[in-house]
């Protein structure tokens, strides 16, 4: 793509560094393809379950075994990455389900079809402009 | 975040390094003794040949202006973070 000063991309950093990490030959470009690469904001990712269901933030989640088969909803991999090193240290027997987005896992928890998903503050923003129920 | 206000929801733990300004008791996962998290940046990307002093200069007093700091206050519950290409590259 020939320079014309015009050109601005805006992009977060996980995807395109899972993508970099997973299959760097099938991207078409690495950190030294940019003239200008810099971080603008952070984003903040929380992880949530319905009211009423028994995870707490003061204890640890997972005691071993005690939640086998529990089902995690997450809209993107790097989410799915940090929530199986929990499973692994834990030996908690999650179940990962996938979904296209915060819109959806939200409603998983609503539902009581998963017992915990992630919470990522400016697309919850943006589903918030949707009904979830 | 008004499923958190509402009580439909509840916060278990923050997915990022960082406790979060709007519920400073929640720990982390790695607080909570787990080696994972997930940090998220937005960033901008010029292609290779634009002139980066210039976008630095821009992007430096646009960063300051009120209308940033508010965009990004209403979307992200944060200040603007601007690390510049060598902080970026660093992280």
């Amino acid at each position: 793509m020939p320079k014309n000063n015009n050109i601005v991309g805006l992009g977060v950093n996980m995807p395109v560094m899972i993508n970099l990490a997973k299959r760097p030959d099938d991207v078409a470009f690495d950190i030294d393809s940019f003239d200008y690469l810099g971080i603008m904001a952070g984003a903040q990712l929380a992880l949530i379950s319905r009211a009423g269901d028994p995870l707490t933030p003061s204890q640890r989640w997972f005691p071993i075994k005690a939640n086998e088969g529990v089902a995690v909803g997450f809209g993107v991999v790097s989410q799915k990455l940090s929530m199986e090193v929990v499973n692994e240290h834990d030996d908690a027997g999650f179940c990962f389900v996938s979904t296209e987005g915060e819109v959806a896992t939200q409603k998983l928890v609503l539902a009581a079809r998963s017992l915990m998903t992630f919470w990522l503050e400016p697309m919850c923003r943006i589903s918030n402009l949707a009904t979830l129920r | 975040m008004p499923y958190l206000k509402s009580g439909d929801f509840k916060m278990i733990g923050v997915g990022d390094y960082a406790r979060h300004k709007y519920a400073p008791e929640t720990q982390s996962c790695v607080e909570q003794g787990y080696s994972a998290y997930v940090d998220l940046y937005w960033f901008m990307a010029m292609i290779a040949g634009t002139d980066p002093a210039a976008i630095a200069a821009a992007v430096a007093a646009a960063v300051k202006s009120d209308t940033v700091a508010e965009i990004v206050a209403d979307v992200a519950s944060r200040s603007p973070l601007t690390l510049g290409p060598e902080g970026t590259k660093k992280y």
